[in-house]
């Protein structure tokens, strides 16, 4: 399916309203007022996986994941770089924000944190998704996991790791960048279906 | 009937706003970017405005100020993603009229635009 | 309507679940709160039927609780509310008066209509879990201030041991100094000297200034001892480092035997050495062999001289014995004893001096040295 500019604005503008409401929850929690970013959106099929991998590197991420089921069928993550993963324990938490940290592995209180974290960017976005294009999904709990990405996609059904949708956010507390990237990985029929009713909207066209 | 300008950057939500209010029997204009919402704002004198805060090319808060500095009275409704109190209150200081968060909800959207076009002007 | 025989169906069910479990709809008014609930909060189900579950609890209306709950009102995924971050999401009491801590999980109730769209929130209690979580922390915490505070005494230690080592080689060097002026003046003294007393006099001075130079030397040699980490040594490398310029040969029957030693091992060697060229009358070689035993290793450094009288065999290895310095031994029993090895005089008085040492398991290897 061909993808064009204004497909990736709509689907941008949803994943821009996902963040902007975790960013707010996030603000209230932390106590700090987070500036936003816009979102960058690529879309890969699975033929292209190997340029996500190419373009984002083998580093290890702090993942958070669910499976959703319906009009179209996936897994999504949230991912946390290390370093941005400390911010946000760190922010959350209350600890003193530095720029130096150790390279230790997460406790399990601190992957508890980065679990619900990832639990609201992935309550935005989808949240956002269904909610605008009017889509009803199912979903299991979210779950924590580290791993890097070619490990993450390859956790994801073959039949649905035909097109996979990548989405980087970056928000600021107290200027301290965090990064985030929300993954998107469906079947090629569930992609489609997800464009179609982007475009319905966009494009004035009735459902 | 009444003129708004839609100034968002995403062309997918100013087609969203625009269905919803050409329902309602408004005319709208676009812009995709604060600077040429200024422009428009200038030229076209519209009722109402709508403006969404994270835009290249002049931001929302730099138009709320750019207005405020130009004099410019058209009332002007926020309509962002970013939910922070915080946000809302530096909206409001900059002369925002209204602040809505997106999704957008016809329920908000269009009770929010008949206040601000009432005479008093009041939101 | 659909949606009430749902909800009998749930409550069959849920009541006898150790869980909280309530059902909230699009406007936050409660439509089932279920018996564990009940009991936690103290209010009933009919009592809450109807009313709005964010006026009851207002901390539920702020974003990090509402704008999560209404997500997933809107079709959103389920939203988990960890215990780490928010104690408890419907605040109540244990009969002890503790404050229930709770994780919580809000879901799209499954059985509801997707205009009025409803949400289940499921509570458990994990008091028990947190209070362990807890404890194990601050145990944690406790061990890694120990450890801190631990680092900083021995740096501490270590700066004011290096501060007496510093004083002690000064003060040392300056007496060396001082004694070599004695020496040199002594020479000239005992030239000049006619009378027989006056010479008497001064070989006694010259003798008590050796004494005082003898004890700086093994003052410095005392103080190396365990400055560095002990560490494997081959007894074959040490035993061919010792200079024997042919006088008196060794032989050792020790191929492969490594001994775990404070650095100062080469010094035990090179005294008995030493030793055996001062008192071993008519010796005319020296053997090592090595015997592991059920107490560890035992190495025999003997030689065929005239032997340690019986009376001097646990004398020889105190300060001050002996015709030379006096300090030979007994410093070579302070270095062995780091590790844990023991040496003793065994040898028979006539046949020869034979010094055994008892090395501990562990602490002494056979074979390939790694």
């Amino acid at each position: 399916m061909e993808i064009d500019a204004s497909d990736l604005d709509g689907i941008r503008e949803l994943v821009n309203i996902g963040v902007g409401k975790a960013a707010g929850i996030l603000s209230e929690m932390t106590g700090s007022t987070i500036e936003l970013t816009i979102p960058n959106i690529s879309i890969y099929s699975q033929e292209e996986s190997g340029q996500i991998i190419s373009q984002i590197g083998t580093e290890r991420y702090s993942a958070i994941s669910l499976d959703f089921k319906g009009v179209f069928s996936g897994m999504t993550y949230t991912l946390f770089p290390a370093e941005s993963a400390h911010i946000l324990i760190d922010a959350i938490t209350g600890e003193e924000l530095s720029e130096d940290r150790p390279e230790q592995p997460f406790s399990s209180i601190q992957a508890e944190t980065l679990k619900e974290v990832g639990n609201i960017l992935i309550n935005g976005v989808m949240g956002s998704i269904t909610n605008v294009l009017k889509s009803q999904l199912t979903y299991s709990l979210p779950t924590y996991s580290e791993a890097d990405m070619p490990a993450l996609i390859q956790n994801v059904r073959q039949e649905h790791r035909e097109a996979i949708l990548l989405a980087e956010t970056h928000m600021f507390i107290k200027n301290l960048d965090i990064e985030g990237k929300i993954l998107i990985i469906m079947g090629a029929q569930s992609f489609e279906t997800l464009i179609q009713r982007v475009r319905e909207i966009s494009r004035d066209e009735e459902p | 009937m009444p003129t708004i300008l839609i100034i968002d950057d995403s062309s997918f939500q100013r087609t969203i706003i625009k269905k919803t209010l050409t329902n309602e029997q408004f005319t709208c204009i676009e812009a995709d970017n604060g600077r040429l919402g200024l422009e428009m704002a200038e030229r076209e004198s519209p009722d109402v405005i709508i403006v969404d805060l994270l835009m290249p090319d002049m931001d929302g808060i730099e138009f709320l100020k750019a207005i405020q500095e130009k004099g410019i009275t058209i009332p002007v409704l926020v309509l962002t993603s970013d939910i922070q109190d915080a946000t809302r209150d530096l909206c409001l200081k900059l002369g925002a009229r209204s602040f809505l968060n997106k999704p957008l909800r016809q329920e908000e959207l269009v009770p929010a635009m008949r206040k601000v076009l009432e005479p008093s002007g009041d939101a | 309507m659909n949606q009430q025989k749902n909800l009998s169906v749930l409550t069959e069910f849920s009541d006898a679940l150790p869980v909280g479990i309530c059902v909230i709809d699009r406007k936050h008014i409660i439509l089932f709160w279920n018996r564990t609930i009940a009991d936690w909060s103290g209010y009933s189900g009919e009592e809450m039927a109807g009313q709005n579950l964010l006026d009851l609890y207002p901390d539920l209306n702020t974003p990090s609780y509402r704008v999560r709950i209404d997500q997933v009102l809107d079709g959103g995924p389920p939203a988990v509310f960890s215990s780490q971050l928010h104690t408890s999401f419907i605040p109540c009491r244990k009969a002890d008066g503790m404050l229930r801590v709770q994780q919580t999980s809000v879901i799209r109730y499954p059985g509801s209509d997707p205009d009025h769209p409803c949400v289940m929130i499921i509570i458990e209690d994990v008091t028990e879990l947190d209070h362990e979580i807890r404890s194990v922390r601050q145990m944690k915490d406790q061990a890694l201030l120990e450890v801190q505070e631990r680092k900083k005494a021995e740096k501490a230690l270590e700066k004011l041991n290096a501060k007496l080592n510093l004083l002690s080689s000064v003060t040392r060097h300056d007496i060396l100094n001082k004694i070599m002026v004695i020496d040199g003046f002594l020479g000239f003294a005992e030239e000049m000297a006619t009378d027989p007393t006056q010479a008497e006099y001064l070989g006694h001075v010259r003798a008590a200034a050796m004494v005082i130079q003898n004890i700086l030397v093994f003052n410095r040699q005392y103080e190396q001892l365990g400055i560095e980490e002990p560490t494997w040594f081959a007894m074959d490398t040490l035993i061919e480092a010792i200079d024997t310029e042919e006088r008196l040969p060794i032989h050792s029957a020790c191929e492969g035997v490594s001994i775990y030693c404070d650095p100062m091992l080469e010094k035990v060697f090179y005294n008995l050495y030493d030793n055996a060229l001062r008192y071993a009358e008519g010796a005319t070689r020296i053997e090592i062999t090595c015997h592991p035993s059920s107490s560890g290793l035992i190495i025999i450094w003997e030689d065929d001289g005239t032997g340690v009288p019986e009376d001097d065999k646990e004398e020889i290895f105190k300060r001050g014995f002996g015709k030379n310095t006096g300090l030979g031994l007994f410093l070579v029993r302070e270095i062995l004893a780091i590790t844990g090895i023991t040496i003793t005089e065994t040898g028979e008085e006539g046949k020869g001096a034979r010094f055994e040492f008892c090395v501990p398991e562990g602490e002494y290897r056979i074979g390939n040295p790694a």
